[in-house]
Parts: C-alpha cells; structure tokens; sequence
C-alpha cells in the first residue's frame, strides 16, 4: 500500500528542518506534508481495485477466471510487461551510503544508543510525547542524508510511528541495524 | 546465495509491509476479493490466508496478509494485463513466482494454485497452464512480469526468514 503522496528526500528534508525548529508541532508539520493516515487511504484504495461493494461472493460458472479470455493478449500483455516493468516494486537494490565513513558512524550509532535508551524508558512508562517523534524523525535526518534509508522507506516508516503501527524504540532499532551493518567509506 | 539486500534492510521492508498489512482490515480485503472476478473458492482460499503468520524472533508476521496485499497490488498495477489475460491469469501467475521463488510457501499456495489450474514442478517451471493452452507462450510471460513485480518481496522474505523453521 502507498501513502497519498511520496515525500522525495528533499521534501522529507525540508520537513525535519521544520521539526528541528519545531518539535512540538509535530502533528501540525508531519501533516502538513501529506503524512496523513494511511489506514483510510489502504482501505479505500482495496476497494476501489475493481470497484468492490457489499456484495456476497458471486457464482462463477466458469472454472476459472480464464473463461474470459476471448480474444488473443499476446500484444496486450506484451504491453503489459513493460508497463508492469515501470510500476514494479523495483529491483531490490541495497542502498550502499554515500560520505558514511567511521567518524560520522561512530556519531551516529552513539545517537543511536542515547535516543534509544531515552525512548526505551518513555515507551515502558507511556511517556512518549510528539517531540519524541519528532526526535525520531531529525534522527533520520543523517541516514537519509547519507544515502542509508531510502526517502520512501523513510516516509513509510514515519507513517508508521505516527499511528502506533510501529513503535519508537523498534522504529530506532530497524534503523540502528543499517547503521551498523552498512560499512563505513575510508 | 548473493541478495542485494542487507538483513536490515530487508527488516526495515518487512516491518513497514507488516504495518500496512495492520492498517488493512479483513473486510476490506474481503471486499476486493469478492468483487474481482476471481473463482468464489478460489477467493475463499486467498481470505483463509489472513490467518497465517509466522514468527521471528519475538515478533509475529501477518506473512499471509502481507501476500495477499502483495498480490493485490500486482493486479492493481497491472490493469491491462487482467483486461487481456483474466484476473484468474494474473493471480495465478502471482501465486506461481511466489512458489517457485520462496519455498516455504509452497504449502500455503499450492492448493489455490491447484484451483487456478497451475501446476509447479520440482524445478520450479510453470506447466499445464490453462492460457498457454490458448496461447503459446503467454502464460510464461505472464509469469516473467509476475516474477520481476515480485522480485523486492522475494528477496526480502528469502533473506528474513532464511533461518526461520517452517511452521
């Protein structure tokens, strides 16, 4: 499922700028980006596939959806190939990062360790506050920089923090592997 | 076997893919599944894999909801592949790159395969294709598209659960 709007890196940039100024309008800034819920947008979109109603399932006398096939789709799918080329999740390509030598990865994973402490004692008490994910979301702001998260990874996973689905702490976490697993440049 | 992937990366997927598969209820997949034209056993068979889910670690993977969602994505992005093939065409050929590219679900889409007509080989290949029946060689383009739509989520599950049980 995608969100409304794919934020590019400098858009998500531009947004942790914000937060950066503002931490506690987190709400306010995410959303104004476009980072809405995605729950309402996944479920509308399921429905609209193929323009799904309250309907019970359909009696279908053919055996397969095959029956349908009445004229030759050589060409069609051959189109179809391409385009699928387009809109395909992509290739998986590793995202190598680029200006991360062991200085800036030493900072960044001792970042790492304090925020994930820090976020680690809040979620126990339920502490956590706006200017936490909005913590969250300037700590991306070096890896997206540096090439180690990709901006629709990056937007995904703000979205997700922002309604529960992913908590701060495994938030911290995913991205605290990338940096330790990702070799730095000497 | 090389991935282009690192395991955190394919963490950081499977963990966003999870929390999208959390946002979809299962009447809204319900609700595509009965209005796509699909076969009403075959789209039965597709909404019991709701319930399948697979654990890493401490965490617990909706990995049948995240297939399903998956596939339904293929299919939203290949509108013109079903208006030429038949959705029964584009779901199978989904199905069957998922088999032959990702082991332990074999025995989850084996069956719904079946249903669609498709048989896997041991090796992989796609036979007994009712389309290629029709049309030479269509089916296995089908399953070439399928395959390179698939290809991100293939890597992700082969690497995350490389040493993950069956279960």
């Amino acid at each position: 499922m995608t969100s409304k709007k794919s934020l590019s890196k400098k858009e998500l940039l531009t947004m942790i700028g914000r937060l950066k100024k503002e931490p506690d309008d987190w709400s306010g800034i995410v959303g104004q980006f476009g980072l809405a819920g995605m729950g309402v947008v996944a479920g509308g979109a399921a429905a609209a596939v193929l323009g799904a109603g309250v309907a019970p399932i359909p009696i279908i006398t053919a055996l397969t959806g095959f029956g349908v096939v009445v004229a030759a789709p050589a060409a069609l799918v051959g189109g179809a190939a391409v385009a699928g080329g387009a809109v395909a999740f992509g290739a998986a390509k590793l995202l190598k990062g680029s200006g991360y030598n062991a200085g800036k990865r030493d900072e960044l994973l001792r970042n790492y360790q304090d925020q994930l402490r820090q976020i680690s004692i809040k979620e126990r008490a339920r502490t956590v506050k706006d200017r936490d994910k909005s913590e969250f979301c300037i700590f991306l702001e070096e890896p997206l920089k540096l090439n180690l998260i990709s901006p629709e990874d990056a937007q995904k996973l703000i979205e997700a923090v922002r309604q529960g689905t992913i908590s701060i702490t495994d938030a911290y976490n995913y991205i605290g592997t990338i940096l330790k697993e990702t070799k730095p440049k000497k | 076997m090389s991935y282009a992937l690192s395991p955190g990366q394919a963490n950081l997927k499977l963990a966003l893919w999870q929390s999208d598969a959390d946002q979809m209820t299962s009447a809204d997949v319900y609700a595509w599944l009965v209005t796509s034209g699909l076969p009403a056993n075959v789209a039965l068979r597709l909404h019991e894999l709701l319930t399948y889910t697979k654990r890493v670690g401490r965490k617990v993977f909706s990995i049948g909801k995240i297939i399903l969602l998956k596939i339904l994505d293929f299919v939203k992005a290949h509108p013109l592949l079903v208006a030429g093939a038949g959705i029964g065409a584009v779901v199978g050929a989904a199905i069957a790159s998922l088999i032959a590219s990702i082991p332990f679900l074999g025995p989850l889409l084996s069956p719904i395969a079946a249903l669609l007509g498709i048989t896997i080989t041991a090796a992989g290949a796609v036979i007994g294709h009712r389309l290629d029946k029709k049309f030479s060689g269509v089916g296995e383009d089908i399953f070439e598209v399928a395959r390179l739509f698939f290809d991100l989520v293939i890597e992700t599950f082969n690497l995350v659960f490389k040493h993950v049980v069956s279960a």
